[in-house]
């Protein structure tokens, strides 16, 4: 089932949404001035998240950015045998299916990392808005 | 004054021991030119590679320089490329003189 010819390999270019590439993009301010002096904060949807001047907040959307696409195409990185730490004991479910498997977990881990940056961002961002499937992680102890 | 030239200059892209593995090195060299070639014709690519070890350095070793056919594809990609990541590292963009570069000082 493979295609015949090889896949195309993945640049080492950090991947940019089209508009961003657009170099022609109008430059929207972040916030306004309204009448009455009060001040109005755009969203990030508006003015382009990741073009945000706030350093730490383009590194949050580029690491969401890379993370969200590593759930999406299943690039999961995982080690060759003999460079991966020790695995937990195995649980399986009543019908002996194993629940934690490598992926599983590598998968959780992702999804875990992918919330902590939308929490940070939401933080970070006043006007970040966090995307449709979120939502916030159980605090519990 | 801002210096605008049509050669540019991406610093922090690429280390020493990546180009000193033939396959990783044409890799990166293709990586560059196909992402360059989005901003304008390019004419060349070129990153120095390590030369043998107690022989000196070449001129601009640790950059990847790029030559546009003209200005506007070099401030376009200056434009993109700078910040963005390569490899995982955060690429910094300057504009190389095109004096400087015809004669082959790539370190400045």
């Amino acid at each position: 089932e493979e295609p015949p010819k090889p896949k195309k390999r993945r640049s080492r270019w950090e991947e940019v949404p089209e508009e961003n590439t657009d170099t022609t993009l109008a430059v929207v301010p972040k916030e306004i001035t309204i009448c009455g002096g009060i001040r109005v904060y755009l969203p990030s949807a508006l003015t382009g998240g990741s073009t945000s001047s706030d350093p730490k907040i383009r590194e949050l959307n580029n690491e969401l950015n890379e993370v969200n696409r590593k759930i999406l195409n299943n690039d999961l990185e995982i080690p060759p045998e003999g460079e991966r730490s020790p695995s937990p004991e195995p649980i399986y479910d009543r019908n002996g299916v194993r629940l934690n498997t490598r992926e599983v977990r590598v998968k959780e881990r992702l999804m875990e990392r992918r919330n902590y940056l939308i929490e940070e961002l939401i933080k970070a961002d006043p006007t970040y808005r966090p995307p449709a499937d979120y939502r916030p992680a159980k605090k519990h102890r | 004054a801002s210096l605008v030239s049509r050669i540019l200059s991406l610093k922090e892209a690429v280390t020493v021991e990546e180009l000193q593995n033939d396959e990783e090195y044409t890799d990166i060299v293709e990586d560059m030119r196909e992402e360059c070639s989005k901003f304008g014709q390019v004419n060349n690519v070129i990153i120095p590679r390590p030369t043998a070890p107690g022989t000196p350095a070449p001129p601009g070793l640790g950059k990847v320089i790029v030559e546009f056919a003209d200005e506007t594809g070099c401030t376009a990609a200056f434009r993109v490329l700078n910040g963005r990541r390569f490899g995982g590292r955060t690429v910094v963009a300057t504009y190389l003189l095109e004096q400087s570069y015809m004669a082959g000082q790539l370190d400045v």
